[in-house]
């Protein structure tokens, strides 16, 4: 690879095949070479590509749920006051609650109850997205640094 | 001078791109598919030129529209949006060659001391050609042997007609090096025809 980049083209060469080639064959061969460079063969996609692709896109941005900035900042918002309010009643009856949980289940109950919620909110909820995120970050860094 | 067309992209071409691109980020019933329907050429040629493999480009190449669908927002219309899309594709398959580990350009020794002009002079008989168009398919074939970026390159600027400027913002390549490549495939395959050039005298 070190030799081919190190290779420094000679802009008459360059120049001289290329009019060779596409402007003004000197020879039969230049010729064939030059309509054969122009008439490559190649498939087309098929013929409902563009439709499926399309279709694909509406459901991974229906998947993606809200994109608009403006819906983000509400779900967030709506998020934040749905945690606060969960955390005011269970400051105004956490104790009821845990009477009540103990009650039906057992003493401990609400424990290993809010353990196992623990343990569900670490394995599955928005934490694993996180780390996987996390995790393919520097690829997806590197592609669009690459791309547009 | 180059044959081929090196003018950048018209003011129209370019309004016609954001008036598309703005149209599909409003949401416009169609307006992605119509985008898609547009350029699926230049990418699915990008993509097949570089895995060639059918089912494979086929995949890749809606990966490629579906990051560009999620990106949109992006394209300032700088450049073309074909050149952009173009990007997109090419940097989805050369990453897909990466992870199968597949060289994208080749060396000029292999490593097995096969040159690469034997490997893609491989089965290339022009004594066998009673016509141009027998040797045109023996060039294609000869093509289709080169690594993957060569082949790439060659049908950008010769089947697409894209300027050196064009391929080098689609594959983040320097001028030079496009040039380098691109002469160097086509003295390859020129070599091929030279030695049997007894068969053009006739």
């Amino acid at each position: 690879m070190n030799r081919l980049l190190d290779f420094r083209l000679d802009e008459a060469r360059w120049q001289s095949q290329e009019h060779a080639v596409t402007d003004a064959p000197r020879d039969h061969g230049d010729a064939v070479l030059g309509s054969a460079l122009r008439t490559l063969p190649s498939s087309r996609p098929p013929v409902d590509f563009a439709a499926d692709v399309a279709r694909t896109a509406a459901c991974a941005g229906l998947a993606a749920g809200f994109t608009h900035p403006g819906e983000r900042l509400l779900m967030k918002a709506l998020g934040i006051a749905m945690a606060a309010g969960l955390g005011g009643c269970t400051l105004v009856y956490g104790e009821a609650w845990n009477v009540a949980i103990a009650l039906a289940f057992g003493e401990g109950a609400l424990h290993w109850g809010l353990l196992g919620g623990a343990c569900l909110a670490i394995s599955c909820l928005p934490w694993r997205r996180l780390l996987a995120f996390a995790g393919r970050a520097p690829a997806m860094q590197r592609d669009w640094r690459d791309g547009p | 001078m180059s044959a081929m067309p090196s003018t950048p992209p018209s003011d129209d071409a370019i309004g016609a791109d954001r008036a598309l691109v703005a149209e599909v980020l409003s949401g416009a019933p169609g307006a992605f598919e119509r985008l898609v329907r547009t350029h699926q050429g230049l990418c699915w040629h990008v993509i097949e030129r570089m895995v060639r493999h059918p089912e494979d480009t086929r995949e890749l190449c809606q990966e490629a529209f579906l990051r560009v669908h999620q990106a949109l927002h992006q394209y300032r219309g700088d450049s073309a949006l074909k050149s952009w899309i173009a990007q997109v594709a090419y940097s989805v398959a050369k990453r897909h060659l990466e992870r199968r580990r597949i060289p994208l350009a080749d060396v000029p020794e292999d490593t097995d001391g096969l040159s690469m002009v034997e490997r893609v002079a491989d089965g290339f008989d022009l004594e066998q050609s009673a016509s141009d168009h027998e040797a045109a398919a023996h060039l294609h074939a000869a093509i289709d042997r080169l690594p993957p970026l060569q082949r790439t390159l060659l049908t950008l600027y010769h089947l697409h007609e894209l300027s050196i400027g064009e391929i080098g913002s689609i594959t983040g390549l320097a001028d030079g090096t496009i040039k380098s490549h691109l002469f160097r495939s086509r003295k390859l395959l020129r070599a091929l025809l030279e030695s049997h050039q007894g068969m053009f005298a006739a």
